[in-house]
């Protein structure tokens, strides 16, 4: 990894422009958290590192009106945990956050990062599917959106073209009475997850659900949500029956593999575990809000 | 109280030992400034590369180095050939440094390169041609032992053997035994006899500063080596017969050394630095990186013990028999000589009549397992003290009461014969249960949550080691050992001159130097140092004492009997005004004697036990099996503590690495290929992971070291796994019998007693 070009492009066009021009040799560069060790093992070499921390833009973090956010693909980890309209209203997603690694670490690694890495322990990565984050892109042929869950193909792959550069993760607003959860088993401290779970639910003034979502990490190729479950739930009173319901559909969900970390059958019981406590931690929030995100 | 008074009164006695004196080498570490031996400054320095087996088991049949040495750049390549056909070993002479005929692990040594840059070694290493002819591996120990197992050393029967251990052919790299009374006739006396099988893990010494040395070859055709070693002689031996010298030419220096935990008491990347450095006529560096250090590292071995105990009635143990079977990975190092001592201290810190050990030490194509802090004794311990709570369980007993009765004495007669003295098994257990308030709360710990005791003792030796004192004019001294700065030893060898010779702290200054430099000397290992050089240091100084004494003798018309030392005089005991400048007499010196030159020596010592006993209290998440400690407390019988603070330091420090080893280190293999050779999959406890320990130490002096102080940096580590498997089965009822006790291992425990099935 020693003979490579460094570029610090100031804003998304000068980025895509430069990463046309480097074609396959040439890569994004965030916090580098993962990518430098990644070049270590690169093959072909990389050539070209694109730092995308200069462009304003992609740091920011958008409030809308309604209190939906728009999180800059090169928001980092500490820049979320000290965010006080995501500590009031996306919790999950702050402790998300405060999980990565430590301090040094949280102040470089990136949302965009942890989301573009595609690993699917990234811990940020099921809080955000479970909330229905999109994806914001930007190419050649200008700006699109996809839902985040459409952006991983697999482990460290995604659906990108090539070029292609995240710009932004959106969180729609939440309605009313709505909580979300983020739990994680790990092996000892400061450890990447054997299992995560994300959760978010809404309740209705009786105490039953009326939307519901959960996405389980490190238990699939990608971060993966749990099919089914906002129907499962629907009209359900968020009590303990139900947790255990959750319990149960993560951990069919799961498709874990063995290995040394954890073997596939302890994992799929743990995706179940680690679901119900997130549900359980959102629904709480639920009844603690008093009324919309905003 | 009465307790708290002796130790009062001792420590009064000094003005230098026991006092908690900041480290002499702290500015240094701190600032930045020390020099490790990556940071060795020499002209000239090439990079050096080791190409390492990518095979668990192969034979070589052929390597072609000449890619390699034709890229520009390149200026050496060595493999076996540029070393004399020699086997060498600690122990079982069983290992060529470069592989010859046939790899024997993931990470065996074949071949080593210099060149201009790290890149173009690196790329040299890869232009390597290897051909293998693959062997099946062995995997584990009982798969050594099998009948039609592969074999791993064909002529392990014509290697020579120089330590204790005892080849039997096969895989069997050495099968040893103790026996005392008739264990298996003592077994139908009892009561009850209980037996089960404990299994312990592969585990790593995780230093912070992988291993590093830079290697000049001189104009006189001598070598000179800088290295993070624990021991410049030792490591000297090792290589000069590597490369077939004499000793005299081969000097170490001693850098600065990033933590070793044994597993920098084994020569490692130092004779590839000196053959490449003498072939390309430069200076050589070599580095590890964390990968290479993890796969050629020489990590704690994985025990199997099986344990048969037959107990009376009246809470005695009677009988017991320790089978254990070790898994020693490709080459005997240090592991050898662990098969015999692990026999010697086995007994643990019991008296039991009917004992029987045996160990047996197997080859698998793995990592070479050497020392690793406290070499076999927290595998052991785990065992033991894991017992001590089943038995006690099953039988109704007290556990406290139980170790009471059966608490080693001193002045005991151990099972090889030798008699065990200074032991203080029952003050320390006292010490502990009083600073812990074992049985006070016991009952209120909340739910999920539970205590658990563990009592373990290390035995400490001593090799033979010298130390050099020399005064100066002025009185202030400069003391000159062959000991790496390890743990605080410096610091302590400062304190101990101080006292000895009555000198401020400031005017001693203590070096280890190099081995053209200092008198021979024992490795920083073990525990040993303080008692063996440390005593050297003493004596040393004593021999100052005499001289300054002799030359006294005129001057204060005394014999030197009747003389002290005491603030930079020699004076009358008992008569302060007859009193005589040590400057003065310095001066006389020079007209009389010449420089006055002090010279200690020890020779090898018997190991005696130091006892540790630790509480932990454990808060177990029952539906994931986590366990998350939530208050440790340690005592330790210490001697005196020439330095409380270290001592401390030792105990924090032991105490995190054996949460380590119960709770979550293992390094893996499967089919010979290491599976998690770095920290992002090696999982070792942060500061996050570590309670606050509290510690307490029980001074009461021993017989052996200086001023009655006792090795400290092994005991803290022994009785770990076992208080943390006591705790947890005090938590959620569950007993784990094999480390590291991983969230899935007692989760399985736990499902498997809901079902019904637990015991
Ligand atoms: C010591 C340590 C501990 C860690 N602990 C954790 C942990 O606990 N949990 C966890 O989830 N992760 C952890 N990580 C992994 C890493 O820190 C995170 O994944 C982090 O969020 C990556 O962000 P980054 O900004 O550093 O990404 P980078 O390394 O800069 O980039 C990662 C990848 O994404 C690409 N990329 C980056 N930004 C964009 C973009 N906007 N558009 C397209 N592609 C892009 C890069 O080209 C690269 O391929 C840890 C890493 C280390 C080194």
């Amino acid at each position: 990894m020693d003979d490579f070009t460094y570029h610090a492009p100031a804003t998304v066009a000068e980025a895509l422009a430069l990463r046309a021009e480097g074609g396959g040799a040439a890569r994004y560069l965030a916090g580098g958290s993962d990518l430098l060790l990644a070049m270590q093992r690169a093959e072909p070499p990389v050539a070209r590192v694109i730092d995308l921390k200069g462009i304003a833009a992609l740091r920011e973090i958008r409030v809308a009106a309604d209190g939906g956010v728009a999180l800059g693909a090169a928001v980092t980890m500490a820049a979320i945990e000290r965010h006080a309209h995501l500590l009031a209203h996306y919790p999950a997603l702050v402790a998300a956050a405060a999980a990565v690694g430590g301090p040094p670490i949280r102040n470089r690694a990136t949302v965009g990062g942890n989301v573009c890495n595609a690993s699917p322990a990234a811990d940020t990565s099921p809080v955000l599917l479970a909330l229905g984050a999109r994806a914001v892109i930007a190419g050649g042929g200008g700006e699109r959106e996809l839902p985040l869950a459409e952006l991983w193909s697999g482990p460290g792959r995604l659906t990108l073209l090539d070029g292609e550069l995240l710009t932004a993760v959106r969180l729609p607003a939440l309605p009313p009475r709505t909580g979300c959860g983020f739990q994680r088993l790990t092996r000892a401290a400061m450890d990447i997850a054997l299992v995560s779970a994300a959760a978010v639910c809404t309740l209705d003034r009786g105490d039953r659900i009326t939307a519901a979502a959960c996405a389980l990490g490190a238990v699939a190729p990608t971060v993966l949500a749990v099919a089914g479950l906002g129907a499962a739930l629907a009209g359900s009173r968020a009590d303990a029956g139900t947790l255990a319901r959750v319990e149960h559909l993560a951990a069919a969900a799961a498709r874990p593999i063995d290995d040394h970390r954890a073997s596939a059958a302890y994992r799929r019981e743990m995706a179940g575990v680690m679901a119900r406590r997130a549900m359980a931690e959102a629904c709480d929030r639920a009844r603690a809000t008093s009324g919309g995100a905003a | 109280m009465v307790q708290q008074a002796e130790q009062q009164a001792l420590q009064q006695q000094f003005r230098y030992v026991g006092k908690r004196i900041p480290r002499v080498d702290i500015v240094s570490k701190l600032t930045g400034a020390a020099v490790f031996a990556e940071d060795v400054k020499v002209p000239g320095v090439l990079y050096g590369k080791l190409l390492h087996s990518p095979h668990p088991h192969a034979r070589i049949v052929r390597i072609d180095t000449s890619r390699a040495e034709q890229l520009p750049g390149v200026r050496a390549v060595a493999t076996a050939a540029d070393l004399p056909d020699k086997r060498v070993g600690r122990v079982v002479k069983d290992e060529h440094y470069f592989a010859r005929d046939k790899v024997r692990y993931v990470g065996d040594r074949v071949a080593a390169v210099a060149a201009d840059t790290r890149e173009i070694a690196l790329e040299a290493v890869r232009r390597i041609e290897v051909e293998y002819e693959l062997l099946p591996p062995v995997r584990d120990a009982f798969e050594g032992l099998a009948a039609g197992a592969p074999i791993i050393h064909e002529d392990l029967l014509r290697y020579t053997v120089v330590g204790p251990a005892k080849p039997q052919g096969g895989n069997l790299c050495s099968l040893n035994s103790l026996t005392r009374g008739e264990p298996e006739a003592a077994f139908g006396e009892c009561a009850r006899v209980f037996e089960q099988v404990y299994t312990t893990q592969m585990q790593h010494q995780t230093y912070l500063e992988p291993h590093a040395c830079v290697a000049v070859y001189n104009p006189d055709r001598t070598y000179t080596i800088h290295t993070a070693n624990q021991g410049q002689f030792p490591l000297r031996n090792a290589v000069a017969e590597v490369l077939g010298v004499p000793q005299n030419q081969v000097r170490v220096v001693p850098a600065e050394i990033g933590g070793g935990f044994g597993g920098k008491s084994i020569m490692k990347i130092e004779p590839a630095a000196a053959v490449l450095a003498k072939k390309a006529g430069r200076p050589v560096r070599i580095v590890m990186s964390r990968h290479e250090d993890f796969i050629g590292g020489n990590p704690r071995a994985a025990f199997h013990i099986t344990l048969k105990t037959g107990v009376t009635a009246d809470m005695r143990m009677h009988a017991r028999t320790i089978d254990v079977v070790m898994d020693q990975g490709a080459h005997a190092m240090g592991a050898g000589a662990m098969a015999a001592s692990v026999t010697q201290f086995a007994e643990g810190p019991y008296a039991i009549p009917n004992l029987r050990i045996t160990s047996r030490l197997v080859y698998t194509n793995k990592a070479c397992t050497s020392a690793m802090r406290a070499p076999g004794g927290p595998q052991i311990n785990f065992a033991l003290e894991s017992e001590t709570e089943r038995i006690c369980a099953a039988m109704g007993w007290d556990g406290i009461e139980f170790r009471r009765r059966n608490a080693m004495p001193t002045d005991y007669v151990n099972t090889a014969g030798g008699v065990n003295r200074s032991v203080f098994t029952l003050d320390t257990l006292e010490a502990c249960l009083a600073l812990s308030g074992y049985r006070h709360d016991r009952a209120r710990l909340g739910p999920n949550r539970g205590r658990g005791l563990a009592l373990g003792n290390w035995n400490v030796g001593g090799n033979a080691s010298g130390a050099v004192i020399k005064m100066n004019g002025d009185g202030s001294v400069n003391v000159i050992g062959g000991v790496v700065d390890l743990s605080g030893v410096n610091t302590t060898m400062t304190q101990i001159v101080a006292e000895a010779l009555d000198v401020p702290l400031e005017r001693v200054t203590v070096k280890s130097l190099d081995t053209d430099s200092a008198p021979h000397a024992t490795n920083s290992g073990g525990s040993q140092v303080l008692k063996s050089h440390g005593l050297a240091c003493f004596k040393a100084s004593e021999h100052i004492k005499a001289q300054l004494f002799e030359l006294a003798v005129d001057e204060l018309d005394a014999s030197a009997e009747r003389m002290e030392l005491k603030g930079g005089q020699v004076r009358v005991q008992g008569e302060p005004s007859r009193a005589v400048a040590v400057t003065k007499l310095l001066s006389q010196a020079q007209g009389k004697t010449g420089p006055i030159v002090g010279y200690g020596a020890t020779g090898n010592s018997p190991r005696m036990p130091s006892m540790a006993a630790h509480v932990a209290d454990v808060e177990v998440d029952p539906e994931t099996g986590q366990v998350k400690v939530v208050r440790y407390c340690a005592a330790q019988d210490v001697g005196l503590a020439i330095n409380p603070m270290s001592v401390e330091g030792q105990i924090h420090g032991g105490v995190a690495q054996g949460l380590g080893q119960a709770l979550c280190e293992q390094f893996t293999y499967r089919d010979g290929q290491p599976q998690n050779a770095g920290f992002l999959d090696y999982k070792i406890p942060s500061a996050l992971d570590v309670p606050m320990i509290e510690t307490t130490l029980v001074e009461k002096p021993s017989v052996a070291g200086p001023y009655g102080a006792k090795g400290v940096g092994e005991p803290p580590v022994v009785p770990v796994p076992a208080a943390i498997a006591n705790a947890i089965y005090n938590a959620v009822g569950v007993r784990v019998t094999s480390l590291p006790i991983t969230p899935e291992k007692l989760r399985q425990a736990i499902r498997e007693q809901e079902r019904g099935g637990g015991a």
